[in-house]
């Protein structure tokens, strides 16, 4: 036996909370910190106060909400570029019932939420039973949504005082000066991370993500996966249409277009954060965060109105580009360590590469 | 088809002192051989004898121990390089031909070489068919070159990379090297790619042609090189061998003590219970295949690649859709789903580089407790404590290294990855086993890692089902090995003909005993 295996000349066993700590565990929080840095510097009459603290954490909480509504679908390897028809339309549909029925906020909220859940089948009818490819289904559900949502409002910002009432409260209440739907964010981070983390389901999740074809074999249920990630998009998405509907106590068409980009910027960024490589909540949140405060320091400094945007972008190429090295399977990564470890290379490490896979072919029969 | 090599001619291909060194393994061993030019060299061996090695060497894509030296036609190859391989006339057509189904024979030749341009960056669509006819044209085949491939005959498929392989843009190819070309071709269409292969030698190539199919190498060779263990065995002229000649000369004289030993540990399993009954198996290879398997019994699959053996595993548990009807001691099914499989305790363990053995991504203890994850589950959270424990009983049972629990798959070698497949359905203590090539890609330790691991499960009476192109773990792990041939079970080799002779022949099916010509009308009854 010991003659065929050779063990992985092991790293030097770091102490446990140093690697926690380490740049490749957590570089967003440094790159966050470095950003709060520079602006504090840049502008120090205008941002290092707490008023910044709270402007960022109300201006980004729907981002947030946005961004972990995606985070299963992509976890468990489909798409759901639908979440900003959903939240459009979502918002719509809420401040249509405020208006035109009697029903309680509380139904209506309810209501709402089941028509994101109805999105989000409608997207797993379409990606996992007709198979469409999920960018481009939901890509089509978010211009249906989209359109809805102008049919719903008659394409016209609804605005009534009933909206102004208990209804704002759910967006606009109050904690130490703290809008609440940072708690939102905060609960539905912790919950996801939980679900994706602790749970089987979670397991399956990622299992189904990384190889569909594995999960089948193991008799991990992919279509339920698939489904139950997508239907939870749209009820998330809804959630944030509502709550973007109780923050500016209005609904307008197409409202929520803005989001979807920003919200997979987000959730790519906080894959390289922690485990590399996965998807996670607490890495999203913590990127909705760190680009929303490089973004709001820029306005703060007056920077003209394009610039947030170049930024979001730069930040998302930078960081994907790093975990694209780290990555083991990384052609530039395993010319590195071949060249350092020239001896340790088995056989089976160059596995994919376009001559060695079809040689390899060769070796099987 | 003999001729003489005049002492002036200077070799095609001429390898010196090749060897090449795995960790753990030696690959290949000071080999040293000739290929004439325009000559058909047959490269024979068992799995793992090092032929694969030895084209990989050639190819430029590993790089030989210090002290090799190849010649083609008098020039040095530069060792390592796919380029300058190509750059000096050699070609390679794989088993998995390399070409896309999707385009046309004119666009698939045009991979290889680029395409024809005018008017600086345009290209030239014209001159491209024009000579993708020609190069069909001296191969002799006709068929529409402006459709898809992918809807082409197998053989006019081959056509296709074989043409572009004998492309002369950038000087003729002078060696043409193919790896199991007929692994893919019925049987009808084999004779029409040996008259290409013919004509390609008539326009003066030289063919190193690897194959296991010794008919062929009768057939088609004029000279075969012989390796065994990583050793040059010998080169001989075809005309002055037999087919006995070149099993012994494949297999060796003694076949090895360790495959010998094998038999007396077995136990008699007639008596025991029925544990897997397969009835009635349909794919798109496989008619009508029905067996049963008793407990504790290793039953082993062989038969060539095409023979609907590397079928037959994957759908006894539905991988890819089946018709069956299956029965196991904890229930029954009928075209089972890999779900309803796992149910009635009948899983699948593909060889590690498989799709589907098991995910890269994820770790060792998620790999390890994925089938079976709904047992960690409370309250609908994973127990980390119980799944830890688990996994650290099958790292250290299976020797798994490194024993870090963490580690991703990817990061395993071959020899560990397959232990993490094996190990992650052994967790779930099915009933039967299904192993599809499960020594494919590990090295001689985790081998015999893998059958000790086997014969202690078969032992505390697991079943298992061993699908193998390697004639070695057949015959050292089964009780009784199951011989396919053109998708139907043609033989059933018990104790008393389980050596490679046998074996082989019964595979390649031709030198038939009349008896077994007559049970091959009846189809196998499943047991003695």
């Amino acid at each position: 036996m010991s003659a065929g295996t050779t063990s992985p000349t092991r790293q030097p066993q770091m102490l446990g909370w140093l690697r926690q700590l380490s740049f490749g565990n957590i570089g967003a929080v440094y790159v966050w910190a470095l950003i709060i840095i520079v602006f504090s510097i840049w502008v120090p009459d205008l941002f290092p106060r707490r008023l910044t603290v709270e402007a960022i954490a109300d201006n980004f909480s729907i981002s947030g909400l946005a961004a972990l509504a995606i985070l299963l679908p992509i976890a468990s390897g489909t798409f759901d570029a639908s979440v900003g028809g959903t939240i459009s339309l979502s918002g719509v549909i809420c401040g249509w019932l405020m208006i035109n029925t009697g029903l309680p906020t509380t139904v209506v909220v309810l209501l709402t939420l089941l028509s994101g859940v109805g999105v989000g089948l409608f997207n797993a009818f379409a990606v996992v039973a007709m198979r469409i490819p999920p960018l481009i289904a939901t890509l089509a559900t978010w211009l249906i949504a989209d359109a809805l949502s102008v049919a719903v409002s008659g394409n016209q910002t609804i605005t009534a005082p009933r909206m102004s009432g208990s209804f704002s409260q759910l967006a606009q209440h109050q904690i130490w000066g703290f809008t609440i739907p940072i708690l939102y964010v905060l609960f539905l981070m912790l919950l996801l991370g939980g679900v994706l983390t602790q749970t089987a389901s979670g397991r399956y999740v990622y299992a189904v993500g990384f190889d569909p074809q594995v999960a089948r074999l193991a008799g991990v249920r992919v279509k339920l996966i698939s489904t139950g990630a997508l239907v939870s998009a749209g009820l998330i998405g809804a959630f944030a249409g509502v709550v973007l509907a109780s923050r500016v106590a209005s609904a307008t068409p197409n409202g929520g277009d803005s989001y979807l980009l920003p919200a997979f910027a987000a959730a790519f960024l906080g894959a390289t954060q922690f485990r590399a490589k996965r998807f996670n909540a607490t890495g999203t949140i913590i990127a909705v965060f760190m680009l929303g405060t490089g973004q709001y320091g820029l306005l703060l400094a007056g920077a003209p109105q394009w610039t947030p945007n170049v930024f979001q972008g730069l930040a998302l190429v930078a960081a994907i580009g790093l975990t694209q090295i780290r990555d083991p399977n990384h052609a530039v990564a395993r010319k590195w360590r071949a060249a350092r470890t020239k001896t340790a290379i088995s056989d089976a490490d160059a596995t994919d590469t376009p001559e060695s896979l079809a040689a390899d072919d060769a070796v099987s029969t | 088809m003999s001729e003489v090599i005049s002492p002036g001619d200077l070799p095609a291909v001429s390898f010196r002192h090749l060897s090449k060194t795995f960790p753990g393994q030696r690959a290949l061993v000071d080999v040293s051989f000739d290929v004439a030019p325009a000559e058909i060299h047959a490269l024979l061996g068992e799995n793992g004898s090092g032929k694969s090695t030895l084209i990989k060497i050639l190819a430029g894509i590993h790089h030989p121990d210090a002290g090799a030296e190849i010649h083609v036609f008098g020039e040095q190859l530069p060792l390592g390089s796919p380029r300058d391989s190509r750059r000096l006339g050699l070609q390679f057509v794989h088993q998995a031909l390399g070409i896309i189904d999707e385009l046309t024979a004119v666009e698939n030749i045009a991979l290889g070489f680029g395409y024809r341009r005018h008017l600086g960056r345009l290209i030239d669509w014209r001159a491209q068919r024009r000579k993708t006819s020609r190069l069909l044209d001296m191969l002799s085949v006709e068929f529409d070159i402006d459709v898809p491939v992918g809807r082409l005959r197998a053989v006019d498929r081959s056509a296709v990379a074989i043409a572009r392989a004998l492309d002369d843009d950038d000087g003729a190819c002078r060696v043409l090297v193919m790896d199991e070309p007929t692994a893919a071709l019925p049987p009808t269409e084999v004779d029409s790619l040996f008259a290409l292969l013919r004509r390609a030698q008539a326009a003066g190539t030289a063919i190193i042609y690897v194959s296991h199919r010794l008919n062929e190498i009768l057939d088609l060779a004029d000279r075969a090189t012989i390796l065994r263990d990583g050793a040059l065995q010998k080169t001989v002229s075809i005309a002055s061998t037999n087919r006995a000649g070149l099993v012994d000369a494949i297999v060796g004289r003694a076949v090895s003590e360790r495959l010998a030993e094998a038999p007396a540990e077995r136990q008699t399993t007639v008596e025991s219970d029925v544990a897997l009954r397969v009835e009635e198996m349909n794919t798109r290879r496989l008619k009508n295949v029905s067996f049963v398997v008793r407990t504790g019994e290793v039953v082993g699959i062989a038969g060539l690649t095409g023979s609907g053996r590397e079928e037959l595993a994957g759908a006894l548990v539905g991988e890819n859709g089946s018709q069956v009807r299956i029965t196991t001691g904890r229930g029954a099914a009928v075209n089972p789903t890999p779900r309803r499989a796992k149910k009635i305790g009948l899983v699948l363990v593909l060889p590690n580089r498989a799709a589907g053995a098991a995910t890269k991504e994820l770790t060792i203890r998620e790999n390890l407790t994925l089938p079976a994850l709904e047992r960690y589950g409370r309250f609908g959270l994973v127990r980390r404590g119980a799944e830890l424990r688990d996994t650290n009983r099958w790292i250290s049972s299976l020797d798994i290294r490194p024993r870090d629990p963490e580690r991703a798959y990817a990061l395993l070698s071959g020899g560990n990855q397959q232990k993490v497949a094996f190990g992650k359905w052994l967790n779930l203590d099915p009933l039967v086993l299904v192993a599809e090539d499960p020594t494919s890609g590990v090295d001689v330790g985790a081998r015999g890692a893998i059958y000790d691991l086997i014969r202690a499960q078969a032992a505390k009476g697991m079943s298992f089902v061993v699908a193998s192109s390697d004639t070695e773990d057949l015959l050292a792990l089964c009780d009784r090995i199951l011989v396919l041939r053109d998708g139907e079970l043609v033989d059933e080799l018990g104790p008393d003909r389980m050596d490679e002779m046998h074996l082989l022949t019964s595979i390649v099916g031709t030198t038939e005993h009349p008896a077994r010509a007559a049970s091959r009308t009846t189809r196998a009854e499943p047991s003695p």
